[in-house]
């Protein structure tokens, strides 16, 4: 026996740990791998269809096992004994187990296409299959004998002769890939733009409240501040108008009677010792914001001056080029009305809204503590639930839900918002796309066609409180109000420097701003110094942003470059589709090569200086 | 101690030497097992198809392992070597990151299909890319050469006149005398331009030229009579993104009122109410068209009116005839 003294090291624990690890790691991603992989394994001739999604709300994983069921029962799908199983996975971890599961090969059929880094751009292409080959076709599903009774015959005909590309409402464009200039997926769902909430209950108490304070003999102060008259230019209304608003006690229609009502919430919480009560139930969370969605309205109208090339969309270097030529500054009418009009509607914010989040937000008015609420079609379902579902009934409440309101033009900052900013890019969500490997892929695009076939998209959406996608679907009554509106200014042409393309030092610089505006930590002349500061810092402002612009604009330009050079050898080898693709982004390089534009801009303003760099 | 002790007896005989060896063949044979598809073993036409497959999917390092596998098994002259030669070419200039390295291969290459396959149209397509490279930085430090790549495309337009090929020359051509600001040059890329059209290419050809062309006076000469001329061939020819139609007209809207064709443009917004209903610029096209319409009382205007968020069966009306329904928006 050998003399050496074993000594035990405590590290080989830690080795032993690694081992292990490695070991049940290995062996659970043979089985996902087996299970996912083996599309046929549970018998001669069957096919499993597998459906990764994160549709994990209430109702949403019933509402589409029912469309699956139904797809089952067809008899051509009974005969070839496909079936199809659904994989819901938490959001949190989806984008992390298609990343994994699409390099190694073993992903399920049909997922909902994500936008990881890594899954995103050209790189779309190696996994997902394109499908404009299939979209021009009607949907089988259309056809008369699979369409619900009593539909009226002008909608059942289109819906039977209609491509399906053309049945979808926006025309299939959130299926779309501009830089692949083709369509990747196929949306299920849309949730439409964002609106008020509003606890109506509480709106009849408070209106209740007012008329009764506007009969008093005098009026309480806070009225006064609230007429606008030629002493009061900051009031929010007329007192005529206010009134008759009280009178016909509806849900506000113009800005100033949103304004006025949140002013009397305010008066009706005071009076009645209620501290929790607030107008709007605010929060960080982007949709709780009413601020931020009335920006784009406020700063809608400069587009005209500021575009090099109208009718184009309004890039972040056409606004901040404006900026240099005195085109706007921060004493610009609009853009002081704005921080206005914030520094007004945070007052009737809960007290440190900042420091909050979404759950917060919605928590505060289910349980009937804020009389209004922004947000999305997606907090609908969870909103009415939450309410139906309060222990006393005396505490539920009839929620209705509008569209944040625009002033007249005798109202306070009528002048500047004459427009919402306009919805008709909503575009449809939840887009299924194909994994390319999959063996059944004419399966999988037949059961995204019954998916979205006018019957069955109207019934899925109904149960899971989403809105349809398809022309003529009808919506379930609790979203309806959120169905796009397409009247208004596109959002590209708002004045923003919070647009993507620009450097981080000025959008961080430009929300930090308005933050501290809000929560009161600086005033208007701190705003505008700090900006004016960060626009002419050289290394952080203005020459940054031309510099940092130019180079995304070429790397943007490469991958067309690409694109042109992948779609011009298709074309040879005989694809007349990808001659139409390469038409389409030849144009993009003819317009925008290497930012052509950009140093086009440059040279207008500065004719005699080169383009600027480090 | 003692517990230490006992752990210490009990590991002993795992914690080897051995032990570690097989450690390291397991990881050896996991490795290997990683890479059991042997690309070097599979026939050239499989290696091809599979380097085609890769760049079709713009996975262009995955298509350079392929096609360089591929590539040299063919005879200079058979027929899947310009095919195959090209291809590499294409997947060695685009593999990432870009480098000096990888674009002298590629010209390399490109520039043995134009000597080696003098006559086929992947001879033409090099001759472009050729253009291409030298116009182009592709890394950096590339220094684009102009006078180099315009010789390029010149040699396209002579070797393969009223070809497809020779379209996509002139345009690239065109592009580097606009690309210098200079009025004078942007006037010879037009004049360029007009020459294509006047060779009754296909009208996809005409199209994309047009639009380039009523760019090119719009925003370059700042000539809006001439734009808008551009613009009507361009939509009469079909314009190049058939997604965008709605943001064309919209342009072209604009640009025929700043040409003083004011009733024209009425003409061009009310297509976009009519046949884009949700387009995104349906209000502002329907807001200028209403106000060009009370600048010609006598005109006697009619414009369509722009639809509400239709939604619903009882909503619908057919897409191209536009909606309008229930209340009137805000």
């Amino acid at each position: 026996m050998s003399d050496r003294k074993f000594k035990f090291n405590t590290s080989w624990i830690a080795i032993g740990i690694l081992v292990s690890a490695f070991v049940i790691s290995a062996v659970r991603f043979a089985i996902v791998s087996q299970e996912l992989s083996s599309a046929d394994s549970e018998g001669e001739g069957k096919i499993n269809i597998r459906i990764a999604h994160w549709l994990l709300e209430p109702g949403v994983r019933e509402s589409l096992q029912a469309a699956i069921d139904e797809y089952e029962s067809l008899p051509h799908v009974k005969a070839a004994d496909v079936h199809v199983l659904q994989v819901p996975i938490s959001q949190r971890f989806f984008e992390q187990f298609m990343n994994v599961h699409l390099i190694s090969g073993t992903a399920p059929d049909i997922a909902i296409k994500g936008g990881t880094t890594l899954i995103k751009g050209n790189a779309l292409a190696k996994f997902y299959a394109p499908i404009s080959s299939y979209i021009n076709e009607p949907n089988p599903y259309n056809a008369l004998e699979y369409q619900a009774q009593g539909l009226n015959p002008e909608l059942s005909e289109f819906l039977a002769e209609a491509s399906w590309k053309n049945t979808f409402f926006d025309g299939l464009q959130g299926g779309y890939e501009e830089l692949l200039s083709d369509y990747y997926a196929i949306p299920i769902s849309t949730w439409g733009g964002s609106r008020i909430f509003y606890n109506v209950d509480m709106l009849h108490d408070v209106v209740a409240f007012t008329l009764e304070e506007t009969k008093l003999k005098p009026e309480p102060s806070w009225l006064h501040e609230v007429w606008r008259t030629s002493e009061n230019p900051n009031g929010y209304l007329a007192r005529a108008s206010g009134i008759r608003w009280l009178e016909e006690d509806r849900l506000p229609e113009t800005l100033g009677e949103f304004l006025f009502y949140c002013r009397a919430v305010q008066a009706y919480a005071a009076a009645n010792g209620y501290e929790n009560l607030v107008p709007i139930a605010g929060s960080r969370y982007y949709g709780n914001n009413l601020m931020r969605q009335y920006q784009h309205d406020f700063l809608s109208s400069y587009w005209e001056e500021l575009d090099f090339e109208p009718g184009s969309k309004l890039h972040a270097m056409e606004t901040i080029s404006g900026y240099s030529e005195g085109q706007w500054d921060f004493d610009s009418p609009a853009l002081k009305a704005y921080f206005e009009f914030m520094k007004e509607l945070v007052r009737y914010y809960p007290n440190g809204f900042l420091g909050m989040d979404r759950e917060q937000a919605q928590r505060r008015f289910v349980l009937g503590q804020a009389a209004m609420m922004g947000s999305g079609a997606w907090d609908a379902q969870s909103v009415y639930s939450g309410v139906k579902k309060r222990d006393d009934p005396a505490d539920r409440f009839e929620v209705k839900i509008s569209l944040r309101p625009l002033p007249t033009d005798d109202e306070r900052w009528g002048e500047f918002l004459t427009f919402r900013i306009s919805e008709a890019d909503v575009k449809g969500q939840v887009p299924f796309a194909i994994n390319k490997q999959t063996p059944h892929f004419d399966w999988c695009l037949d059961f995204l066609k019954f998916l979205t076939s006018h019957r069955i998209n109207e019934a899925y959406n109904e149960e899971a409180g989403r809105l349809p996608v398809i022309i003529g679907a009808e919506p379930p009554e609790i979203v309806r109000a959120f169905t796009p509106s397409v009247q208004g200014i596109p959002e590209h042409l708002a004045l923003d420097l919070g647009k993507s393309e620009l450097p981080a030092s000025i959008k961080t610089v430009w929300s930090a701003a308005q933050k501290s505006y809000v929560s009161g930590d600086i005033d208007y002349e701190e705003v505008k110094e700090t900006m004016t500061e960060v626009l002419e810092n050289p290394q952080l402002g203005i020459k940054k942003a031309w510099i940092v612009t130019l180079q995304s604009e070429v790397d943007k330009s490469r991958d067309n470059n690409r694109a042109i050079s992948v779609e011009r050898l298709n074309a040879l080898r005989g694809s007349s589709q990808a001659a139409d693709r390469e038409i389409s982004l030849l144009y993009l390089g003819l317009t925008e090569d290497e930012g052509v534009h950009l140093k086009r801009w440059w040279n207008i303003n500065h004719p005699d200086e080169p383009y600027p760099s480090y | 101690m003692h517990t230490k002790n006992c752990i210490s007896e009990f590991m002993r005989p795992f914690i080897t030497r051995d032990l570690f060896r097989c450690l390291l063949i397991l990881l050896g044979l996991i490795m290997y097992g990683c890479t059991n598809d042997r690309h070097s073993d599979l026939p050239p036409e499989k290696q091809l198809d599979r380097g085609l497959e890769a760049l079709s999917i713009f996975n262009f390092n995955e298509a350079q392992k392929f096609l360089s596998l591929a590539q040299p098994q063919y005879e200079v002259g058979s027929t899947n070597w310009p095919l195959a030669t090209y291809s590499l070419a294409l997947a060695t200039w685009h593999s990432t990151p870009p480098n000096a390295e990888n674009v002298a291969k590629a010209k390399a290459l490109l520039l043995q299909v134009v000597e080696q396959a003098p006559s086929s149209e992947f001879a033409a397509s090099a001759l472009v890319d050729l253009g291409r490279i030298e116009e182009a930085s592709d890394y950096l430090g590339d220094v684009e050469n102009i006078p180099s790549a315009r010789e390029y495309y010149q040699r396209v337009r002579m070797d393969f006149p009223q070809s497809e090929m020779s379209f996509r020359a002139t345009l690239f051509l065109a592009q580097t005398y606009a690309q210098t600001f200079d009025p004078e040059q942007v006037e010879i890329g037009i004049e360029l331009l007009d020459q294509l059209m006047a060779s009754n290419p296909p009208e996809k050809w005409k199209g994309l030229a047009a639009q380039y062309t009523a760019q090119l006076y719009a925003f370059y000469l700042d000539q809006p009579e001439k734009a808008y001329d551009a613009y009507r061939m361009a939509v009469d020819s079909g314009l190049p993104r058939p997604a965008d139609i709605d943001v064309s007209l919209w342009q072209f809207g604009l640009l025929a009122e700043k040409a003083g064709h004011e009733l024209e443009a009425v003409e061009i917004y009310s297509e976009i109410l009519r046949e884009h209903p949700r387009s995104i610029y349906g209000t502002l096209a329907y807001q200028r068209a209403i106000d060009i319409a009370k600048r010609h009382p006598d005109e006697n205007i009619h414009v369509p009116e722009q639809v509400t968020s239709g939604v619903g069966r009882t909503a619908f009306s057919h897409p191209n005839e536009g909606v309008v329904n229930e209340e009137p928006d805000q």
